[in-house]
């Protein structure tokens, strides 16, 4: 019989579904290119290329040196610090809410549009200008709304600032007035609020220009006499009565003409933006800077409101009051715009019920700075502030001053001193509770809490009431994430006065939380700094394991994950897993023990260095000395192994590349190729090593057969083929015992044999041994199993007549993926001698497979046998008279077994008669095997 | 304090620079005199080119009161030597009554003009017969402010610009140059106050007024959802003020129904002319001043605090043929659809959707 000579390359085009190239991609969007998205960022700069405004702003940005100068000799570090904090935060606010890339423009906020009509407002009637200011008559007429784009919104701003430097520069303070109220009357206008922080920052530094220069031309005014004389030099802490009467009357002008703005936002604003300039006016600034905190109760907004409280507490702070009762008003008055956004169902302003959040968040910014001013400044009585926010006090009693919201108390937790926090910790804990609002969640509070006690340090006696009060509010959260915060956020106390009954009842919680529900990446960084902050404490990782069930329901959360990367995380899930696996009694495998093996063993296979393959295998074999008595690990063990040698080989394909490609990189490549063969013999030899010791003989087999495979795509030919041999070996063991086993370990074993059969193709014929030496070595296992099913045989049998036909081809389906190992149709196709061997095999083979078929007792699979043989015969062999009686003789045997309407028999048979009919057209007969095939 | 007419050519007249007293609010004068209307504003062009007359007081706020010294200078910067025959300076106080057009009927506007008051007039010479050399050269002035001796009036009132009413004292230099030269001049307005003697014995107590806005205290159509649902807004504001200080007080929304769109505070200038038999009164808003912005939360008390503009603003007045009064109106604007169909209509004018009360203002000086 001859083999049927196949052309796999013309096949697989034959058999292809037709294809059409694709240019575009199906799934990209249908995006039109004049939709094109401008980047998200936040660009600030002055164009270089605009000349006149540079050139205007040179001598401005001189005198705003020299005014931060001189503030920062006025001021402490401690003020500079904050100084240095507000342009922080200013550019914080810019990036942190950067919005959508258009703006709508509201009728009211048109000082963003050009008009050529402000051009000559510097040159018209003093009246006009003041009948303007009043009624800004353009601002009603307009009532449809535009939009622009961020960029355009920001540099628009620019031009502004500019025009208002060179309007003053040019001595037309009118006009630099007006334009500076049109930029802050911007901040009226809240409709897109996630601009506003952006729109607030630029608007400020606007403002912040203008106070400079107000403050710089009225110190003039006071130093210099009008022919520009020095009459004096104020020194840096001047009073009122050191300034000549003509300066304080030019400075009440512009209070005069700031108090005259109709509109409630920009006057504020600029009253603000030369606040510093009441100096020269008083020397008692309380007044005036309560005045304006109760101003602003104007602002029903509580955008505008709180940021409007942030920019008072900047600007207040260049007038050093040394009283920062202004800034608790400003967080009583956020605080009751607050709750009543809160409480309200409806809508208040602009802002629906849906974006609460989204406001609140926008909100928190300018809360932090407030609270962080009053603590800077130095407030002297800091637990006073407590009382004044209502902590301790009795609720039944109104007589609280606010109603405090919990994300000011957040932050005022975050920034009061750790010592007032400990002293009153149980009021407030008390109050925490009390005001549990939607505006932060008081787990972030109460983590706060902790850390500032932490830090406090204060005596047993008192921790152990505070504590006693926050075990109890812990029990309350049966959020996994919020349960792990807080008891993290207490943990160190709890270790620091070893409370180990707490501790226990945390873990107990802890584990009661997580079987509840999903465990995500957030939750799993806080259980494992839980977890580290334990074993860190303990000296002796017994102590802690006194709870090995606690730990190892740790460890399967924890082991949740897909893979572990971290170093620390993996050395301290190491300890844990050492731990636990000395606590595995190896005599006695009950279930407990196996279920703690089985997380060792999913710990270690997790466990991924990413390109550090030594690191990983000296992990592995640390694996190995510690956990060696365990079974299951050794296979996650070399599957691990496996699983880098793949990737290594993919690597080295890159370096074969290489080397083809460019001689000067081949000494480089052979060096790291070498490298690679080193490392990948030491991965071999710990396999090899490694797997006797596994006593299930098909994972062994398994473990073989892919240590082989590697070891072939690694080029040494010599560890596969004896790794093949032991495989084969395996397969002799497993045998002993074939009746032991169930249909699953028949089904495995027998694809591991065809697995083991296709490898054989690669593995090139050994020429002392003979080339076939490993197929008859299998062959001869098979056949002296007389226990072996006879379906593994007729399928392994049937492998090996394929591999038979696929080994007599003139190109092979498939080869090795490395240049080193030669394929066998390179080394025999057209050897005479290795022809006949494949026939010898092919015959010998046929006849046990005859023999095999018709030994089989029962019925059905002895028809189902037969037809196999005969399909494999079919695809395998050339149409030949023998061949059609052979299979005709397998089909009689299956037709006396089966239904004759069985669809197998028929298709089998509709099969054999097309192939005799089609002698002449091969690739037909290709065509119709390999559908059978793929059928 | 400068007040620079250039004298290098009619084209540049139009430009007049204000310097630091641009902070005074001049309100739109919708009489034919208007404040600068007896200023020589166009020069001749055959005038000396380069040359420029200033006048300067030794107060910077030009703010003087009666029985004071007025001093200052005459300032020439001149490029070629002048001969002059004498220097005169010349101070006059006027009340200017003007009735505006619409105010009163056909025949009450024939009167249009009510004769101008004269408070002061007095000249002096400073300088006789002589020459003026080039550079810059200063002549000094002074004189008392009093009124002379064959005066009838006695009563210095403050200086003040209204729509009607207008209180202005000014000064005038010339330097007369024979009948073939133009002579130079230039004017100066100076501010009077009251005399410290004359002054109203400062109150005690600040007499603060309670008020309170509801829907019954409103005499004109309100929306229906305003009448059915209620309001209530109460305050207090103070109703004698000093021209120092700014009117303050407090307000609290107690109540509303209907969201808030806005709450102003608008100072009222009440200006009364006797004209013919009877007064003439006419009524302007000064001052617009916001102090709520939005629907504020109920119960929270929020400043009134509105600065009084200078110059718009006297001590309250009664003179025999005319008096100026001042009064301040709130007013609550709620939101409502209508008002979005009315975008240009002003305060002053009831609407469905506002409700307002007016007070009078008793302004003094301290």
């Amino acid at each position: 019989m001859e083999f049927r000579a196949r052309d796999y390359e013309a096949e697989e085009i034959a058999c292809a579904v037709p294809r059409q190239p694709a240019p575009d991609h199906p799934l990209a969007l249908l995006a039109s290119p004049s939709s094109q998205v401008l980047p998200d960022f936040e660009v600030c700069f002055d164009d270089p290329l605009r000349g006149s405004a540079t050139d205007a702003s040179d001598s401005i940005l001189d005198q705003e040196d020299r005014c931060s100068t001189l503030r920062s000799k006025l001021s402490g570090e401690a003020d500079n610090l904050l100084e240095k904090e507000w342009i922080f935060l200013k550019s914080s606010l810019m990036q942190k809410f950067s919005c959508s890339n258009t703006i709508t423009i509201s009728p009211t906020t048109n000082a963003i549009m050009r008009n050529n009509k402000g051009k000559n407002a510097g040159y018209r009637m003093l009246a006009d200008i003041h009948m303007e200011d009043l009624d800004d008559p353009e601002s009603t007429v307009k009532e449809e709304k535009k939009v622009i784009t961020r960029q355009e919104y920001v540099s628009r701003l620019q031009e502004l600032k500019a025009e208002i430097n060179q309007a003053w520069i040019a001595e037309d303070r009118i006009r630099a007035l007006k334009l500076s109220i049109k930029v802050a009357r911007l901040l009226t206008d809240t409709s897109v609020c996630q601009f506003y922080p952006t729109l607030f920052t630029l608007v400020v530094d606007v403002l912040d220009m203008l106070g400079n220069l107000v403050w710089e031309r009225i110190k003039k005014r006071a130093e210099y006499a009008d022919d520009r004389a020095p009459v004096c030099s104020l020194p840096e802490n001047f009073t009122s009565d050191d300034i000549c009467s003509e300066a304080k009357e030019t400075c009440y002008n512009w209070f005069c003409k700031i108090g005259s703005i109709h509109e409630l936002v920009p006057r504020i604003y600029l009253e603000l933006a030369i606040l510093r300039c009441w100096r020269f006016l008083e020397d008692s600034f309380v007044s005036i800077v309560e005045r304006l905190v109760m101003m602003m109760r104007g602002l029903a907004d509580p955008l505008t409101s709180a940021y409007c409280h942030l920019y008072l507490a900047h600007c207040a702070r260049s007038l050093y009051l040394g009283d920062d009762g202004y800034l608790i008003m400003s967080l009583g008055d956020i605080s009751i715009l607050l709750r009543r956004v809160l409480l309200d169902k409806e809508t208040v302003g602009h802002h629906s019920c849906k974006n609460k959040y989204f406001l609140i968040s926008l909100l928190k910014p300018a809360i932090d700075w407030i609270v962080k001013c009053i603590f800077t400044e130095g407030y002297q009585n800091a637990s006073n502030i407590l009382v004044e926010f209502g902590v301790g006090s009795d609720l039944s009693v109104s007589t609280r001053k606010f109603s405090c919201v919990s994300v000011v108390l957040h932050y005022l937790l975050k920034h009061l001193p750790a010592d007032v926090i400990s002293n009153n910790a149980v009021e407030i804990i008390d109050f925490i509770e009390q005001n549990k609002d939607m505006s932060v969640d008081s787990h972030l509070d109460y983590r706060l809490l902790g850390h500032k006690l932490y830090e406090s340090q204060q005596s047993l006696s008192s921790v152990c009431v505070v504590m006693r009060r926050i075990m109890q509010v812990l029990g309350q959260y049966d959020n996994l994430n919020e349960y792990l915060i807080i008891a993290d956020a207490y943990l160190d106390i709890i270790l620091l006065y070893s409370m180990e009954n707490y501790l226990a009842i945390i873990l107990d919680g802890i584990l009661k939380r997580a079987h509840a529900n999903q465990v995500d990446q957030i939750e799993i960084e806080n259980l494992q700094s839980i977890l580290g902050k334990i074993i860190d404490h303990f000296d002796r990782l017994e102590d802690v394991l006194a709870m090995p069930t606690c730990l190892c329901s740790f460890l399967m959360i924890l082991c949740r994950d897909s893979h572990i990367g971290d170093p620390t995380r993996i050395q301290f899930l190491f300890e844990v897993s050492q731990v636990l696996h000395e606590s595995i009694d190896t005599s006695n495998m009950n279930d407990e023990s196996k279920h703690k093996a089985d997380l060792i063993s999913r710990f270690v296979g997790m466990v991924n260095f990413g390109a550090e393959w030594e690191r990983h295998l000296s992990f592995l074999g640390e694996s190995r000395a510690a956990f060696g008595s365990i079974d299951e690990l050794k296979v996650s063990l070399n599957i691990l192994c496996f699983w880098i040698f793949l990737l290594k080989l993919l690597l080295t394909q890159i370096l074969y590349v290489l080397i083809h490609s460019s001689n000067n990189l081949a000494i480089k490549s052979i060096r790291d190729k070498k490298k690679f063969l080193g490392f990948l013999k030491s991965c071999l030899a710990f396999s090899e090593v490694t797997i006797p010791s596994i006593s299930d003989s098909i994972q062994r087999m398994n473990l073989y057969l892919e240590t082989a495979e590697i070891a072939l795509f690694g080029g040494l030919i010599s560890h596969s083929e004896g790794l093949v041999t032991s495989a084969i070996s395996c397969l002799e063991c497993l045998n002993m015992t074939t009746g032991s086993h169930s249909s699953n370990d028949v089904d495995q074993i027998s694809s591991l044999t065809c697995k083991l059969c296709s490898l054989l193709l690669m593995i090139p014929g050994n020429h002392e041994e003979g080339s076939m030496s490993l197929i008859r070595n299998l062959i001869a296992t098979l056949q002296c199993h007389s226990l072996a099913s006879s379906k593994i045989k007729v399928q392994v049998f049937c492998a090996i007549i394929s591999l038979s036909a696929g080994l007599s081809q003139k190109k092979f389906l498939y080869h090795a993926k490395n240049n080193e190992v030669i394929s066998n149709d390179q080394l025999y196709f057209g050897d005479l001698s290795f022809d006949e061997e494949l026939s010898s095999i092919t015959s010998l083979v046929l006849q046990i497979l005859d023999d095999v078929i018709k030994q089989e007792m029962h019925l059905v699979t002895r028809g189902r046998l037969a037809l196999d043989a005969c399909n494999c015969l079919l695809v395998s062999f050339e149409t030949s008279h023998e061949l059609s009686l052979k299979c005709s003789s397998l089909i009689d045997i299956a037709k006396s077994c089966l239904h004759p309407k069985e669809k197998y028999l028929r298709s089998t048979v509709s099969l054999m008669d097309r192939l005799s009919s089609n002698l002449g057209d091969q690739v037909a007969g290709s065509l119709e095997l390999t559908s059978v095939v793929q059928h | 304090m400068i007040f620079i007419i250039s004298s290098r050519g009619a084209t540049t007249v139009p430009r007049m620079q204000f310097y630091i007293w641009w902070g005074f609010k001049i309100r739109r004068l919708r009489s034919p005199i208007s404040l600068l209307a007896p200023f020589p504003l166009f020069q001749e062009p055959n005038a000396t080119p380069m040359s420029k007359i200033e006048l300067m007081l030794s107060r910077p706020s030009r703010v003087y009161r009666r029985g004071e010294t007025i001093e200052g200078k005459i300032v020439t910067v001149l490029t070629s030597p002048i001969s002059y025959q004498n220097i005169v300076i010349t101070a006059t106080g006027t009340v200017n009554l003007q009735i505006r057009a619409g105010l009163t009927g056909m025949i009450d506007s024939l009167y249009g003009v009510v004769k101008p008051i004269r408070i002061l007039k007095k000249s002096l010479q400073v300088a006789s017969a002589g020459k003026l050399g080039p550079g810059k050269i200063e002549t000094p002035f002074s004189f008392t402010l009093s009124p002379q001796e064959n005066d009838t009036i006695a009563t210095f009132y403050e200086t003040f610009h209204g729509g009607n009413i207008s209180i202005q004292y000014l000064i005038t230099a010339d330097v007369m140059r024979g009948y073939l030269h133009k002579s130079l001049s230039t004017v100066l307005e100076f501010i009077v106050e009251n005399d410290r003697a004359n002054l109203i014995t400062l109150p005690q107590l600040l007499e603060f007024v309670s008020f309170y806005i509801t829907q019954d205290t409103q005499k004109h159509q309100l929306l229906p959802e305003l009448l059915t649902g209620c309001f209530r807004v109460t305050g207090k504001i103070l109703t004698q003020c000093s021209l120092k200080d700014p009117i303050t007080g407090d307000l609290t929304v107690e109540a509303s129904a209907v969201p808030i769109d806005s709450v102003d505070i608008q100072l009222i200038c009440v200006e009364s002319i006797l004209a013919g038999e009877r007064f003439i009164t006419d009524t302007s808003v000064i001052q617009t001043t916001q102090i709520a912005d939005g629907d504020i939360c109920r119960s929270l008390t929020l400043p009134i605090y509105v600065v009084l503009p200078r110059l718009l603003v006297c001590p309250t007045l009664f003179a025999g043929s005319f008096s100026i009064e001042f009064h301040v109106s709130i007013t609550v604007s709620f939101q409502s659809q209508l008002s979005k169909l009315y975008p240009k209509s002003d305060l002053r004018t009831p609407r469905p959707w506002m409700a307002m009360v007016t007070i009078p203002l008793k302004v003094y000086r301290t």
